[in-house]
């Protein structure tokens, strides 16, 4: 039986506020320390001399920049829409963490267990959508409402092949609850069996997090900053913390459908769980430090003339195999 | 089982408190000296030229009622997708998911002529150029 | 009558309506007996019962109402078309949590998916094609012929609604059970993805597949109208629209 926070901790409230508390400190923390990470990367992988000098490993400049950011002017432009420009941010920042709350990270604990898991992680992020129109839109500024529109049309068109994607597992798995889908990955994760959901997953993945080399939306050479443009201090930090908490969450959902979530021999489920997800990660650090950007007109194509027939082809055949199995 | 649901209420709460109380704070903590230099709309060093918010091409229009059409499909698929093996066995499942009264194309059909006419409708579109970017 | 006052005696309006619907119910015929639900529930029975108390579900109802009645007034008020897009936006999210209540899991999910995501993306995205939305004075009219439909559709509406949430009200007793026939229990089962399944691929199937043909009709509207538009425009404030548009 999967248990929920709920069920450890006697009072419901108290253990409520002390999940969101966790969710909240992850989040943060993480986000820290991607920063840190995708640095040491970026430098690895580009001969940069990257920040080695607060702390050991360079390990307090991200800690450095929330001060900063902390204590840095919020700059409002003239001529905003006022509501929509301070509401943004918050916007952003909401769903992403609700988002993080729903994955199981041991056989026996789940801060929120729902039959239909899957699909409220797919509209959470469909929620961020409106977060980056907001920012865009409200800022009075062409860059943010171009990078906005971009950003829009990008994500919705790699949100259907992403669930094309997860929907070839939920046929495997028979629930959307992901408990049950990471239960169902007995002895091999469905990578082995979904090579070609998989990778359409995680390419889609990468195009959601808006990150290069799909990071079209940011074009800095474009766009300067793409939505958040016009954002200082700690609304840009907000904004910030949004999109790496993102990476975290898609790479949570491909971690539970495709590479059998907190599943793994001798170490504890939580450790294997993380693991997958932070390498995961790397491997998004390493795309981006890799690969040149896309063009945009290549980008939209490529969603929707190769990754949404090749999702619906791998449903198909899905079907038909386990058709025939059964 | 709807008490599953309130920690992402009490997650709702406190993410959205926690961004307003950040907010608050950096206000508190930062100087506050705008002056209309400061104030106007980046644009790359170049006063605002033409006011920001144009008029967009149709096409993002179209991408979107592309995108709600599959949305919709995709909701129809879910499921579909779940009660698949379900629906592809004449009798019911037993508990570990295998069939053992006969194999019935029911599943199957029922989701071709449901996205028969849905790739009829890429294809339509795809002939048409609708999916250029230009 | 400038926009404050509009916001005003519309909320007004709805709280008056909230305030007459609330007397009406304390006058119903309610078999619901002190305030002992309440107590209970922030004493933890959550905790122990597992179940939310019927009670607790009535307010939370009442809230998200009250949410959409303002988020409603705030789509039709708005003067800027992107603020009137996410008050609805805001409305149909209240709409899933309310079908969510109802024990709907896979509806109520979907209802974000699909209204608060792709609905509104398509709302963002028309008004963006209109050009330049922040002058478009959009709001209520002010003749007296449509004030006349509109209050006689608000009246018809209340006559339709109100009955439901009256039986709704005495369906729960002091014990916060439910005792009405109107909203018998349900199982834990009812409401998810298998049931909804069920359902569709049995005594909807054919509505189900019909819809396929609705969407085949959406799409080919889309593309011949985005099509048509761009071979009507002259060539210069298209290619302008263009660029403008692509950056």
């Amino acid at each position: 039986m999967l248990k929920t926070l709920s069920d450890l901790v006697p009072n419901v409230f108290l253990a409520m506020l002390l999940a969101a508390a966790a969710i909240m400190a992850f989040a943060t923390v993480n986000a820290l320390f991607l920063v840190w990470l995708e640095r040491k990367v970026s430098a690895r992988m580009q001969r940069r001399y990257g920040p080695t000098v607060v702390g050991p490993f360079g390990m307090f400049q991200t800690l450095v920049d929330v001060v900063k950011l902390l204590s840095k002017q919020l700059i409002s432009p003239k001529d905003i829409d006022k509501p929509l420009y301070h509401l943004a941010p918050i916007v952003v920042f909401v769903p992403v963490v609700l988002g993080l709350s729903l994955f199981p990270i041991d056989k026996s604990f789940a801060l929120v267990d729902t039959n239909v898991g899957l699909v409220l992680v797919f509209a959470f992020a469909g929620m961020g959508f409106i977060a980056i129109f907001m920012a865009g839109w409200g800022s009075n500024n062409k860059y943010a409402l171009l990078g906005a529109m971009r950003a829009v049309a990008q994500n919705i068109a790699y949100e259907i092949p992403l669930i094309l994607a997860a929907l070839a597992v939920t046929m495997i798995a028979r629930s959307m609850r992901i408990a049950d889908i990471v239960e169902a990955q007995g002895s091999f994760p469905y990578i082995l069996v979904q090579p070609i959901g998989a990778l359409i997953y995680y390419i889609s993945a990468v195009a959601e997090t808006n990150r290069a080399p799909f990071d079209i939306p940011e074009a800095e050479s474009e766009l300067v900053a793409g939505f958040h443009t016009e954002y200082s201090g700690m609304r840009f930090a907000l904004f910030f913390l949004a999109e790496y908490t993102n990476m975290v969450i898609v790479s949570m959902v491909a971690t539970s459908l495709f590479l059998g979530g907190y599943k793994g021999p001798l170490l504890p489920g939580p450790v294997w769980f993380f693991g997958k997800v932070y390498f995961l990660i790397f491997v998004m650090l390493w795309l981006r430090w890799t690969f040149p950007r896309l063009r945009f007109d290549q980008l939209m194509t490529f969603a929707w003339k190769v990754l949404i027939p090749l999702a619906l082809a791998n449903l198909l055949v899905t079907a038909t195999v386990l058709k025939v199995m059964s | 089982m709807l008490t599953n649901y309130l920690p992402i209420v009490v997650v709702f709460a406190v993410a959205g408190g926690l961004g307003i109380a950040l907010l608050i704070i950096a206000r508190l903590i930062g100087p506050s000296r705008p002056n209309p230099t400061k104030m106007q709309p980046y644009e790359a060093g170049l006063e605002q030229s033409a006011p920001p918010r144009i008029r967009f091409h149709a096409q993002f229009y179209r991408v979107a009622l592309l995108f709600l059409v599959f949305d919709i499909e995709a909701a129809f698929f879910y499921p579909w997708a779940v009660m698949f093996r379900d629906l592809s066995c004449k009798g019911s499942l037993n508990a570990a998911g295998k069939c053992t009264a006969g194999a019935t194309p029911f599943g199957m059909l029922v989701m071709v002529a449901f996205l028969a006419i849905l790739l009829l409708a890429l294809v339509f579109v795809w002939r048409r150029k609708a999916l250029e970017w230009d | 009558m400038d926009r404050r006052k509009l916001y005003v005696s519309l909320l007004l309006a709805a709280a008056a309506l909230l305030l007459i619907s609330s007397v009406a119910l304390a006058q119903a015929p309610s078999t619901s007996g002190g305030v002992a639900p309440h107590a209970q529930f922030y004493a933890g029975k959550l905790a122990s019962s597992k179940k939310l108390s019927p009670l607790a579900m009535l307010w939370a109802m009442r809230v998200l109402a009250g949410l959409m009645l303002v988020g409603g007034i705030f789509t039709i008020g708005s003067r800027n078309p992107v603020v009137a897009a996410l008050c609805l936006v805001g409305t149909l999210f209240c709409t899933g949590i309310i079908f969510l209540l109802l024990h709907a899991t896979f509806i109520a999910a979907i209802q974000v998916l699909v209204y608060a995501g792709a609905i509104m993306v398509l709302f963002v995205f028309v008004v963006m094609s209109v050009g330049h939305p922040e002058r478009e004075e959009i709001g209520l009219s002010r003749g007296i012929i449509s004030k006349l439909i509109g209050g006689a559709f608000a009246v018809m509406l209340l006559l339709r609604v109100s009955p439901v949430y009256m039986s709704y009200q005495r369906t729960v007793n002091a014990a916060g059970e439910i005792i009405s026939k109107a909203m018998p229990p349900v199982s834990s089962k009812y409401g998810n993805v298998e049931h909804v399944g069920k359902l569709l691929f049995s005594d909807y199937l054919f509505p189900f597949e019909a819809i396929s043909i609705l969407l085949l009709v959406a799409i080919v509207g889309a593309v011949m109208v985005t099509r048509h538009r761009r071979r009507d425009d002259n060539k210069g404030a298209a290619a302008a629209a263009a660029s403008a548009g692509e950056g």
